[in-house]
């Protein structure tokens, strides 16, 4: 047992242990500061400090003057946000029927697969306002969506407030830190990349109206226990509710509430473990939305669940790199009654309609009943730090950044007999070579292979792999070494399976170019 | 079994006591004055507003002094908190901000260490950081050191030994 000097500064509790267990600790610095003991009330020097925000902006990140020196404890305001710009266009090939027709290039793209550059057009702006205990937090954005997003139609995407959350952050009571968040927000879990994410995101994300509350106790310097729960809802949206031209989003008459838990014990600030579960109730109040169109007859869905279990590794060694491993699984019970509340799984996936489409079979086949189990890895490196190691690196020079993925899935169950025992993965690496502070080339594989069934002319189903590669380059400008803004300019190859590539008379593009450009402030 | 339900709680509260010493002590801090007068006024002029007065840490600044505090590797930021939270995007440029797989900040194993990020990074303001010299920042160092128990040459770690001046 390690020992406290008793002083004024120092102090250690004699109550007992449940008591020490939150008050201990950490010492108390005495409100009053006398004379030179740091932290005494001085007039801060002319021409210094315009007080700091409450929260610094990430290493190399920017932020924003407030004016004069203040409080701490003050109220401030920050602002920020994001502009993307993207277009995708594909070099068309000439259908089987006309061999002589021109050649006609494709907004978006006829490609499937993952989209090897992020693909979307949007403004979010967001505004925070707080100090340290309090924040208020909100963000508005504009997006034009269309299905080369991540291959997904979100007209409804409009603008849009996609979050508005206030957070509460006491101060650390001796050894615990406790956060709690109220509103309408998103959370993310289990990505196996570094910042909370990764070339195939979180395998759990959850969005919704609710609450969260978070605890982190620090056993010992570095080693920290941490637990997190809460409660989402995704309330129905009415199945009268047109949302202007009616895009066919099938969500309408559904709604989903999710229940999590999170478990976590980081050592050293390196080594990271964290089981996370959620479970999430789908419940469906259609009334016409399920009608079967031929007899009229109101076949109305049961309710629903979706439950998720996600076990997260992370190892973060320097020089090294960082590398996750994140094993996941679901199970699932009608789950095309959820909403979603459960709104990013394998592969961006949207709700128990996307997974039980991707994974356990189409409609009808299955209603979303079944299992579902994947590994998510991913390792992230720079080899100039990897070189100038034991000399650390901050980014600001030649370097080549990587990382690489691989994600293997498995169908233990489902309610399709066609679909129970299928697998696949996806599979990526991404480099960028950074050249100079305003130059770099950049290299992506970006592969997914799966075993898909599809229905033949006579109606049967016919059960084969379907399989979709592309490999892209290109060029990238920045503003400096590791500046968030950025010009990009890709060409990207597609390679597909026959089985994916399948209708001659309206091939998929293999040749696309990519332009998209993004200014985080 | 009641013998090792007795050792298990005996081994949670041995956890739980051992105190960390986060925040300066009073011999650091009589030290300090000595050692760094002019990183103790520094401490107070520009880092005490966000880390605490004794360098305790508060709800958005870690501990930066006493015995306990810097250590190697950086706590790991929440995802689900700030600016760029649910923001794929946002999270994927940010993660620019640094070389692929690194730590939020580099390690601390040397003086050399804690000086490249201080005087890189801190105050966050841009304004603030303009303002101070590379004196000033090795005298923070000096002053951050000490409170930590750490003895430094005299006349203070510079350059030329923070290198080989370890944590």
């Amino acid at each position: 047992m390690k020992t406290t000097t008793k002083s004024r500064y120092h102090r250690r509790s004699t109550w007992p242990l449940l008591v020490y267990l939150t008050c201990s600790g950490p010492v108390w610095a005495e409100d009053t500061a006398a004379d030179s003991v740091p932290g005494a009330a001085r007039p801060p020097g002319v021409g210094l400090s315009p007080e700091a925000p409450p929260t610094p902006p990430p290493i190399g990140g920017r932020a924003p003057s407030f004016g004069a020196p203040s409080d701490p404890d003050a109220f401030a305001l920050r602002i920020g946000g994001r502009v993307s710009a993207w277009t995708r266009v594909g070099v068309g090939r000439s259908p089987s029927d006309r061999p002589n027709a021109p050649v006609a290039w494709h907004t978006p793209p006829l490609v499937v697969g993952k989209n090897p550059l992020y693909g979307g057009t949007a403004a979010s702006l967001n505004f925070l306002y707080g100090n340290q205990l309090l924040m208020a937090y909100a963000s508005y954005e504009a997006a034009l969506t269309a299905p080369e997003w991540e291959g997904y139609h979100r007209a409804e995407l409009g603008p849009r407030v996609r979050a508005a959350y206030v957070a509460l952050t006491p101060p650390p009571l001796g050894r615990a830190r406790l956060r709690f968040q109220v509103g309408a927000f998103s959370l993310s879990y289990g990505a196996p990349g570094p910042w909370g994410w990764g070339l195939f995101g979180p395998v759990l994300a959850i969005h919704g109206y609710g609450g969260v509350g978070g605890l982190d106790y620090e056993l010992a310097p570095g080693t920290v226990a941490s637990l997190e729960a809460g409660t989402s809802a995704v309330p129905e949206v009415p199945e009268g509710f047109a949302r202007g031209t009616y895009t066919g989003w099938p969500e309408n008459g559904l709604s989903s509430i999710v229940h999590h838990a999170h478990l976590g014990l980081s050592l050293k600030n390196k080594y990271f473990t964290k089981l996370h579960f959620a479970h999430a109730d789908g419940r469906n109040m259609r009334r016409y939305l399920d009608d079967n169109e031929k007899t009229l007859e109101v076949e109305r869905r049961p309710d629903g669940y979706m439950q998720v279990a996600a076990l997260e590794f992370r190892w973060m060694e320097d020089p090294f790199g960082h590398f996750g491993v994140t094993p996941t699984f679901w199970n699932m019970k009608n789950a095309r009654s959820l909403h979603d509340g459960i709104y990013w799984g394998l592969d961006w996936t949207a709700g128990g309609r996307e997974m039980t489409d991707k994974f356990l079979g189409p409609r009808p086949f299955s209603q979303g009943t079944g299992q579902l189990a994947a590994i998510s890895a991913e390792y992230n490196f720079s080899v100039k730090r990897l070189l100038a190691h034991p000399k650390p690196f901050d980014g600001n020079g030649h370097d080549l950044r990587a990382a690489l993925a691989f994600l293997p899935f498995w169908t233990l169950d489902s309610d399709d007999a066609k679909y129970k025992g299928a697998s696949g993965y996806f599979v990526g690496a991404t480099f960028e070579h950074v050249l100079s502070s305003w130059f770099s080339t950049t290299w992506r594989v970006f592969g997914e292979s799966r075993r898909a069934v599809v229905a033949d002319p006579l109606g049967a189903r016919q059960t084969s792999t379907w399989r979709a590669f592309s490999a892209s380059a290109g060029i990238a400008l920045h503003s400096d070494w590791q500046s968030q803004d950025r010009l990009e300019l890709m060409y990207s190859r597609y390679f597909y399976s026959s089985f994916t590539d399948n209708n001659p008379t309206r091939p998929l593009d293999r040749d696309v170019l990519t332009l998209g450009a993004s200014v985080v402030f | 079994m009641l013998g090792k339900s007795l050792l298990l709680l005996g081994a949670c509260a041995t956890l739980a006591c051992s105190g960390l010493r986060y925040g300066i002590s009073d011999a650091d801090l009589a030290r300090a004055r000595e050692a760094a007068p002019r990183g103790v006024a520094l401490f107070a002029e520009q880092c005490a507003r966000c880390h605490g007065q004794h360098g305790e840490g508060r709800s958005s600044a870690p501990p930066v002094l006493g015995r306990d505090a810097l250590p190697e590797y950086p706590r790991e930021q929440n995802p689900n908190s700030g600016l760029t939270a649910g923001d794929p995007e946002a999270l994927r440029l940010k993660a620019r901000s640094r070389p692929a797989g690194a730590p939020a900040r580099d390690p601390f194993r040397t003086a050399a260490d804690l000086y490249g990020y201080v005087s890189r990074s801190m105050p966050p303001d841009e304004d603030a950081r303009a303002a101070m010299t590379a004196d000033h920042y090795w005298a923070l160092v000096n002053f951050m050191l000490v409170s930590r128990g750490a003895s430094v040459p005299s006349g203070g770690v510079t350059d030329k030994s923070a290198a080989s001046v370890k944590f």
